[in-house]
This record gives C-alpha cells, structure tokens and sequence, in this order.
C-alpha cells in the first residue's frame, strides 16, 4: 500500500458552462482552462473566449456598417445635382439607422448564434492548448507533485470525459488520503470499463463521503460486481455501496436486488436505517427487501434495542 | 497568427480607412457644390446686371471644381461658350506677348492671324453677348493694341533704314515688310504700292551709292543680290533690273569704246553669273554677245593674216567668257603649217637652236622642223606626219667634236626627200661629211653616209663628186653614187695632185672658211624662235636677189635683198625660200650652187 | 442614376442583414447548446496524450 499524503486541494472554480472555463491570450492564439489570470509567454491577461468571440461579432457588425456607410458615401459622391445628394444623404441616414436599431434588437443573438463557429473554429487551438497542459501534468507527475497534478487534470477533465483522463484522475487520487472536508469526485471518475483503481479509491471515497454514490456508480457496481467481489473485502465495498444506495428512494427502489444481495454487509447504522425505512413503508414491490430486511434482523439485531420495534 | 480574431480586425480597419477616405470626399464634395451654387448664383446676378465679364469669371471660378451641375442649361451653356471664349483669347495672348517681344516675326503674324481668324468666327455666330465679351476680353488683354504697335513700330523703324541707307539685313528688313499684315497698310494694293515706292527709292539711291564707290563686279553682284531678295519675298522688282541693265549697259559700252579687253571679259563674265536675276531678253546680254563675236572674227582674221600670236592671244583672253579650246585648236595647225619651228619649240621648249630648218613634205611628214644646238652637237627633229596626228620628236648626238654646219643637201632619199648634210672638220682630211635622214617610223635618224673627203659637191639627187676622199677615191675627184647603202664609188673623174692636200685643221670655225668658199655671215642674233640658216657655198659678194611676195616666180616682185647680208629664213618651200624681209614676208629663190 | 443604384444597393445589403438577424433569433440557440457542442467538439477525437 503506497504511502498517502495528506493535502488539501484548490477551490475549483464553479460555472454554469463548461466554455467558462475556457481563457485566451490574445496575443499567442493559445487557450488555458487552469487558474492562472495571465499568460505565460506573454503576460497579458487572459480573456474569457465569450469575450473574444464578442469582439469577433462587434467588429463584424461595425465592417458591415461601414461598408453600407461607403455605400452611401459613393451615392453622395456619383450624386449629379443638388437634390440628389440630399436624397442619398437621407436615405443613407435612413438606412444607417434602420441598421443602429436592428443591431439593438437582435444583436445578441448574433453574438451567441457566432459563438458556435467560433469554438469550431478555435478548436485546433483549444485542443492544442489542452495537450500542452496533459504535458505539464506530466512533469508534474514525473516530480511526483502529485496534488499540482490532480488538480490540473481535475480542470481538464471538465473538458475531456475520457477514461483515459479518469483513470489519470484515480490514480493520483489514489495518492491522497481521503478526508470528509475535501472536495471529491466520484461519478465523473467513473469509468467506462472494470477498473481496479477506480474500486480501491471508490472504498476510500465511500467511508468519507457515501452521498456521492450516485446512479452512475450503483450501475457500475451492479455491472462490475463480479469483480469486485474477487477483490479483497469485496463483500464490504458492495456492503456500503448498498448502504450509499439507502440514501434516496429511487435508489432503494432502483437497487433493492444489490441491497437484498449484500444486506448483510450493510454497515449497521445503514441497516438501522433501511429498517426503519421498511417497517414505516412497505409500499408494493418492498416485500423481498422487507423479507431479507426482517431475516438480517432477527438474524443479527433481535435483542437490540434499536431495532425493536421492526417485525 | 491568423485567427478569426485578427482577420476580423484587419478587415474592420481596413474598412474604417475606406471610409474615413469616402467621408473626405462626400466633405469635399458638398463643400464644392455648395460653393458652386454661391457662385453661380453671383454669377447669374453679375449677368442680370449686364456685366458680361464678371459673370464670366465667377462663372469659371464656379466651375473650377467637378461638382454637380446646376442651373438653367441654356444659361450654362452660354456661360461655357464665354469661358472659352476668353481661354483662347488668353491663350492667344501668352503665345503672342513673348513672340512679340522677342520678335519672332512668324509666331506673331500666326498668333495675329489666329486672333482674326477667331475674332471673325465669333463675330459670325450671331450672339451680340459673345461678341461684346470678346472685344472686351480682347481690349483687357491688350491684344490687338499690341500687335498693332507691334507691327507699326517695325514698318518705321524699316522705313528708317532704307532712308538712311544703312539696312543691316536686307533680307531680314524685306521680310519684316512682307509679313505685315495688308491691314496695317491700308489693305493689299497699297501695300505693294508702299512697299514697291520705298523699295525703289532705297535701291536707286543704292545703287548710286555703289556705283560711285564700289567696283563693277560688287555693284552688279549686290544688286543681284537684291533683286534675289525681293524675288523670294514674291516682290516683282522690273524696275531694279531695268536700272541694273542701265548701269551694265554704260559700263561695258565704256570698255568696249576703250577697247580694254580685259576689263571687257571680266565685266562680261561677271554680268553673265547673275543671269538668273536679269530679264530674259537682257540688252546687255546681247551686247556682250555681239561684241563676243566681232573679238572672235577678228581672231580669225588674224589667224587669216598668219597673225597667229595676235590671234591666240585674243582667244586666251577670251576663254574666260567662252571655251576657246577648238578655236585654239583651230589655230593651231595652220600655224604649225605656216610655222613649223613651233613643233621644236613645243617639243624642246627648254631648247635654243640656232639654226632652224622648217618645211613641209619631207620624210613622211606634213610639216617638219629641224633644229640645230651647235654648241651640243646635236640636232632636233619634229614633225607633224599629217595634219590631224600628233608631233613626232626625236634628236641626235652627232658623232662629232667640231663646230660643224648642217644643210638640207640636193641629195634626195628613196622618198625624195632630202638628205640632211652634216660637214664638220676631218681628222684625214679638211672635212668630215654626215649624211643623215629622219625616220619617222623609226623615231631617229638614219646616217646614211660618213666620208671624210677634201672637198663635196652635190651633183644632183644621187650623184656626188668627192675631192680626195678617204678610202676609195682617194687622191682623186671621184664621183660618188647615193643609195641605199650610202655613198658609192662610181668612176674617177681627175686625178689629184698631191699637194693639193692639205691637212685637216682641228674644227674651227676659221677652218671652215679657209676652204675658199664665200659664205655670207653668221646668222643674225640666235633667237630660239628665230630662224636663221648660213647660205650654203654662195657666189661672190654683191649679189642681190629678187624678193617675191610668194613662193613663185608669177607673185609681185617686192624688193630685193643682199645675200652678203644676214637673211633670215623663216622656212623653206619647193625651192624657195620664206625669208623676214622689212619685216614682212618674202621670198627668195633658193641659191644654187655652182661650181 | 449610378447614386440611386448604390442606395439601392446599400438597401439591399441592409435587407440581407435583417434577414439573417431574424433567422438567428428563430433559432434561439442556448449556452447549453453551445456547452454541447463544445464537448462534442473536443471529445470526439480525443487527444492522447
């Protein structure tokens, strides 16, 4: 068992979107999604990409302003007579602000509806951007600054939901000693296929924080129970992840066979819970879990006094 | 880097440039139109007002910049007509200022012409404004009180020339006269009446001024000159030519009057190069012909009169007004004729010879001359074969170291001509006799015979008696046989006594005369034209004979003359000879021997 | 006349742009949808490093 150290991460920041994430320097045409406010290379401040993707639109709109304002210009100009050149004068006033006031009313959804390409457009760059920080992380890693890793893979990996990037996640997780106060991850390091490391940490994460068992999890388990199962103490994860599971009716609903399978392997103040739970509801569909319930407690909890109560 | 980003900066400042630069113009554009309408609207209140002018000018100020158009058409247009009216006015005006104060006479007579030419157009359209504005227009400039200064200023100061006489550049000055325009005369007639009257004025006193000081040849040659003038400036000058002729008429009738014949020939060839300027039935003319023609008759007449130097000399004089070549040609042959001495003189100019022998019809030549150089022992010989061929001329070094006389002998050749005698002194004997014949063909002389003899006689053509030769005959006075291989011993005719002989002096010419024989006395002074022949073997002294006019008994006998005394002959003929007499020509018969 | 063709001109530009204006408010696209696309963007070929 590798020695884990105890640290205490960054604040993540937290947006609605995930683009928010995203800064540009202007000036070197590269893309940064970690917490520096100014760019490396060149020391500018970063700015949002919705800010840049603004400026691109505003000045798209003043290119055709001008360009109906030289349309005007050369009307005035090819004007061969006094009345003429008023009209065209006129008219090109007309026109200009029948322009100023389109732009007023629907201007913004020119800015989203340009937001769109934009990222398409500038998705080389982001890309490139995110490898460059995947090689940071791995000098970080090679120093074996493994918090400074993890916190910057936990920023990429708002971007790039690969198992790749979760296995990388787990594994400098797995560096760490899990506390109640930190702020995990658990359903975004789910990965897609049977991992090993993924259980271990998902053990150290369930006995800190089980209300991050989620759904994806409980499906995870119920997929990968086999092999959990061959793990040392696989009983006992499957156990507390049945107990996670008692934290929502949905779930208990939704996973009563997991809980019925490892009902003895709940942890004891889980179990109360779900007992109580049952003996107070037993809607349609409960009567298995009522019954495995009922076995587990006259089994192991008939002369305790909180369970009395529960027939 | 390009990103969407900057390319969409670049094109929005691009853009913004454009537009800055439309806005410019649009400024600029308004700025002028609403200045064009303030000055179109004083343009149109100065026309209201009836000055033309200022209308004019705030209208072509106006329109100064390419604005908009504005006002009524038919009012523009006008305006536009008057604008142009006053730009070729003043374009007239910058062309003709300089033209005329540099004096280039062409570009101010084109410019002034251009001016009328426009000036007529104008007036022919039929708008009172337009022409009203362009005399006013024109009045401003100056234009035509320029020219008409212009061009006064250049008749006085022309006319001021010719009265004082003193043109510097007459061509100049008549081109001057010829290009003002007729306007400033008083139109086309009077000024070919004014131009003709001071023009005549100026070259008579002129040509009395050259005539009393300058010679014949310049006076005719400047008003030639003048005459040239006047005739490429299309002025006709009859009269010129008439006072030319005059003045040419008086001053060759002067020299032929003098009879001076050399101012005569120049005068003539003078008056006959500037026969382009004289009228073409030129009375001068006729007269230096005519008078042409009397000169060469009387060259002919002297050729006639056997006046052959009178005659050359005239035609020599002569061949400056005409090619006297054939003529001298012409002399020629009946000179060398008359006096065959002339073939040696030609051939040997450098030669004198004392005596000279002249005839005609000997030896295959037509005339022949034979020239004798004593002192170089030598003879000459040129002969004209026939009258059409050139001379022939060969000598010879005679074989000898003596003094010696030479003589056309009796003796004649197979041709029957003479033999040619040489007698000098002897070494054996008192003579040494040369018998020598020219050949034509041969280009020499052919020595027939060498006989050194006491004594020669010519019997006749062929038969020769001989006193004591040397070699067969000797001691004897034997007769000699001529033929062709010289002299041939026929038969003894007497014997000789021995002291008879007598020896052979050293050639002197005192030897000579020892012999016993009279001779009449050396030739007169040698002159290298000047024949003279000693008279062979005359009779004793005191004879005379009878000089004829010509070579024959039947001609008038004109005087007589002494053989003692030096003759002179001139040449030979059929026996007779031409001889100087009084200084005429006569004749004598040519003495016969007689022993 | 070439004035009243640039205006017409200029009129017609102007009428282009509205229209495309009014098309893009129809479509009323959302941040999320624009999120999206981004994932989609950058997942679809994932960069390995």
């Amino acid at each position: 068992m590798r020695k884990k150290i105890g640290v205490l991460f960054r604040k993540t920041q937290k947006t609605a979107y995930t683009f928010e994430r995203l800064k540009a320097c202007k000036h070197c045409h590269t893309y940064h999604v970690l917490w520096d406010t100014h760019c490396e290379e060149c020391g500018r401040e970063y700015q949002p990409i919705r800010k840049l993707s603004a400026s691109v639109t505003r000045r798209y709109v003043q290119t055709r302003f001008l360009l109906m304002v030289l349309f005007v210009c050369l009307a005035i100009l090819c004007a061969k007579s006094l009345p003429q050149i008023l009209i065209a004068g006129g008219v090109g006033i007309l026109l200009l602000a029948l322009f100023y006031w389109m732009q007023k009313k629907y201007g913004s959804y020119e800015r989203d509806a340009q937001f769109l390409p934009f990222l398409s457009q500038e998705q080389d760059a982001i890309k490139k951007s995110l490898v460059h920080h995947l090689e940071e992380i791995g000098a970080d890693v090679k120093a074996e600054r493994y918090k400074e890793a993890y916190e910057k893979i936990r920023e990429i990996g708002h971007f790039i939901h690969s198992d790749t990037i979760k296995i990388r996640k787990i594994m400098f997780l797995n560096h760490f000693i899990l506390r109640k106060d930190m702020e995990l991850e658990l359903e975004t390091v789910t990965p897609s296929t049977y991992d090993k490391d993924f259980v271990e940490y998902l053990r150290e994460v369930i006995k800190v924080q089980p209300s991050l068992v989620k759904k994806s999890v409980l499906d995870y388990a119920r997929r990968y129970k086999a092999y959990i199962l061959l793990q040392e103490n696989g009983e006992q994860l499957m156990g507390q992840i049945a107990g996670a599971a008692l934290r929502m009716r949905p779930y208990i609903d939704q996973y009563q066979d997991l809980i019925i399978e490892f009902i003895d392997f709940i942890p004891r103040d889980r179990f109360l819970r779900l007992a109580k739970l049952v003996h107070t509801h037993r809607h349609e569909g409960w009567e298995l879990l009522y019954a495995a319930t009922k076995r587990r407690v006259d089994a192991q909890f008939a002369f305790d006094p909180d369970f009395a109560g529960i027939s | 880097m390009i990103s969407s980003y900057q390319k969409s900066l670049w094109s929005r400042n691009l853009m913004l440039v454009l537009v800055v630069a439309a806005v410019i113009g649009v400024a600029l554009k308004i700025g002028w139109s609403l200045q064009k309408i303030k000055l179109y609207d004083q343009a149109l209140a100065y026309y209201e007002a009836k000055d033309l002018v200022k209308a004019e000018e705030t209208f072509a100020k106006a329109n100064e910049h390419a604005g908009i158009e504005y006002g009524d058409e038919a009012w523009t247009t006008q305006m536009s007509g008057l604008t142009d009216i006053r730009e070729e006015l003043e374009s007239l005006s910058r062309q003709a200022q300089p033209a005329i104060k540099d004096n280039r006479e062409e570009e101010v007579l084109q410019t002034y012409r251009s001016y009328q030419s426009f000036k007529r157009e104008v007036e022919g359209r039929q708008e009172a404004q337009a022409a009203t504005f362009f005399q006013t227009i024109s009045t401003r400039l100056g234009l035509e009180k320029g020219w008409s200064a212009y061009y006064q200023q250049a008749i006085q100061h022309a006319k001021a020339q010719m009265q004082s006489l003193q043109v510097s550049d007459q061509q100049a000055l008549i081109h001057t006269l010829v290009l003002v325009p007729d306007e400033f005369f008083g139109g086309t007639e009077k000024k070919a009446q004014e131009l003709e009257t001071h023009f005549r004025r100026y070259e008579t006193a002129k040509l009395q001024e050259r005539a009393d000081s300058l010679s014949f040849l310049d006076v005719i040659t400047q008003t030639a000159k003048s005459i040239e003038l006047y005739r490429q400036e299309g002025i006709s000058s009859d009269w010129l030519q008439k006072q030319l002729e005059r003045y040419a008429k008086g001053e060759i009738g002067r020299v032929i009057r003098q009879n001076d014949l050399p101012g005569f020939v120049a005068m003539a060839k003078a008056y006959r190069q500037i026969q382009n300027v004289l009228p073409d039935k030129s009375e001068v003319l006729a007269t230096i012909e005519t008078h042409l023609q009397s000169l060469i008759e009387q060259a002919e007449k002297y050729a006639k009169q056997h006046k052959f130097t009178k005659a050359t000399d005239l035609y020599q004089e002569l061949s400056g007004l005409l090619d006297t070549s054939s003529l001298l040609a012409g002399v020629d042959e009946p000179w060398t004729q008359f006096d065959p001495s002339r073939l040696l003189q030609q051939k040997y100019p450098d030669q004198a010879f004392d005596p000279v022998f002249t005839g005609s019809d000997h030896w295959g030549a037509k005339t022949y001359a034979i020239g004798v150089d004593q002192k170089e022992r030598r003879i000459y010989f040129a002969a004209k074969p026939t009258e059409n061929e050139a001379p022939v001329s060969f000598d010879l070094a005679l074989d000898i170291d003596t003094d010696f006389t030479f003589t056309l002998s009796k003796l004649e050749d197979d041709h029957d001509s003479p033999v040619l005698l040489v007698s000098s002194v002897g070494k054996e004997r008192a003579y040494l006799y040369t018998g020598v014949v020219p050949q034509l063909s041969k280009n020499s002389f052919d020595t027939r015979f060498v006989i050194e003899a006491d004594d020669l006689t010519i019997e006749d053509a062929a038969r020769v008696i001989v006193k004591n030769a040397v070699g067969p005959g000797e001691h004897e006075l034997a007769s000699f046989e001529f033929g062709r291989k010289g002299l041939e011993y026929v038969a003894k005719l007497e014997d000789l006594q021995p002291e008879h002989e007598e020896p052979a002096d050293p050639a002197s010419p005192s030897a000579t005369e020892e012999e016993g024989d009279s001779q009449s006395g050396q030739g007169t002074p040698e002159l290298p034209g000047a024949p003279s022949v000693e008279v062979p073997h005359t009779p004793s002294a005191g004879h005379s004979v009878d000089v004829y006019a010509g070579p024959g008994k039947e001609y008038k006998v004109i005087g007589q003359v002494s053989l003692d005394s030096s003759i002179q002959v001139v040449t030979d003929l059929n026996g007779w000879y031409q001889i100087q007499f009084d200084g005429k020509e006569g004749w004598i018969e040519t003495p016969k021997t007689a022993n | 006349m070439v004035s009243y063709f640039l205006l017409a001109a200029a009129f017609v530009l102007l009428a282009v742009r509205f229209t495309k204006l009014l098309r893009l408010k129809r479509r009323n696209l959302s941040a999320r949808e624009i999120d999206q696309h981004l994932h989609a963007l950058l997942n679809e070929k994932r960069e390995r490093p």
